[in-house]
């Protein structure tokens, strides 16, 4: 082969390795996954704003507010609360009305989610509410979140001070698998 | 002469090769511009969501007052009222919300402890939609009617931005 067809050779050679390498970066930028700029604010704001709405809301038992229910029910956990609300006591009142409201809000828009209040122990709380939604075939549940098999946003907190201790209330958003 | 035939012939073919390698080109980076622009559009379509959730938010002629004090993530139902109608019946008031809200959906659900109810205080759907994105707040809804410490009760703000 002359010189000048080893020259062209190389030339050509080139040319498709600066090709492959320009299609490279174009494919990679391209299979980039796209920030979900609107999913993020809704979900970082859902958590939050449901917990602080939620223990200011006025209850239909007695007409007190749930952050009051909350306090007796942390208290006096061992008799499930000292406040009577036409049956159960706050604690049975609270874990049905608060599963009411969160099915009304969160899972009826499928956003999957776990609250929970507890005193000492995260993982056995005073009352849970846990959505029956999948995510990629897993549930989106305490143990789950808690053993990192499900991807939450960040959870929304609200502490209630008791005299002594506090109830903790927390609620997570799942928004997918690991 | 075949020499230079030959030459000729050497050179019509580099000449179409580097054209093929240059449509390929050109049609993959209008392909991939293409993509961008449609993710371009979307984002600016989620922000567009983002703004018109943040405005309603912050309306201060609906927010609940203590004492001049402005209570976040708080609405107060009577004056949300007052809103839906001026907006519904005065066209005056929905043409002075439409700069702002532009085509979108605002609408309160109250869903605990009253029975659920909805309040849509400005709708305006364009002629031809496709989509639309809502975004669900959870807002305090108060009605300075009842007894102190009786007031709030559990809403959700959605705001649907159509396109």
């Amino acid at each position: 082969m002359s010189r000048k067809a080893q020259m062209e050779m190389i030339g050509i050679a080139l040319v498709i390795v600066l090709l492959i390498i320009g299609l490279g970066f174009f494919i990679s930028r391209s299979l980039e996954p796209s920030e979900d700029v609107h999913g993020i604010y809704e979900r970082k704001q859902l958590a939050q704003n449901t917990l602080d709405v939620l223990i200011k809301t006025r209850s239909n038992c007695r007409n007190l507010d749930m952050v009051t229910l909350l306090e007796d029910c942390g208290k006096n956990e061992a008799i499930g609360g000292t406040i009577s609300c036409n049956g159960p006591n706050s604690c049975g009142y609270l874990r049905r009305e608060i599963n009411f409201i969160l099915n009304n809000t969160l899972a009826i828009r499928k956003f999957p989610y776990v609250f929970e209040a507890y005193t000492y122990d995260e993982l056995n709380p005073i009352l849970l509410s846990e959505t029956r939604d999948t995510i990629g075939g897993i549930n989106c549940t305490l143990q789950n979140i808690d053993d990192i098999m499900v991807k939450t946003e960040t959870p929304g907190i609200q502490p209630i001070p008791l005299y002594p201790g506090t109830l903790n209330l927390k609620l997570y958003i799942c928004t997918g698998m690991y | 002469m075949k020499q230079a035939q030959m030459k000729m012939g050497e050179n019509i073919a580099i000449l179409l090769i580097f054209f093929i390698i240059l449509g390929i080109v050109i049609i993959f980076y209008g392909v991939f511009t293409f993509g961008e622009i449609k993710e371009t559009q979307r984002e600016q379509f989620e922000k567009e969501a983002i703004r018109v959730a943040l405005v309603t938010t912050y309306l201060p002629e609906l927010a609940c007052t203590d004492d001049n004090h402005i209570v976040e993530n708080c609405f107060d139902i009577k004056k949300v009222l007052i809103l839906e109608d001026l907006i519904n019946n005065n066209n005056e008031y929905f043409l002075l919300y439409q700069n702002e809200f532009k085509n979108s959906k605002v609408s309160f659900d109250v869903i605990f402890p009253e029975a659920q109810t909805n309040i849509t205080i400005y709708d305006r759907p364009p002629a031809n939609f496709t989509d639309m994105i809502p975004t669900f707040i959870p807002v305090a809804i108060r009605d300075p009617t009842r007894l102190f410490g009786q007031q709030y009760s559990f809403g959700i703000l959605t705001v649907g931005v159509y396109r």
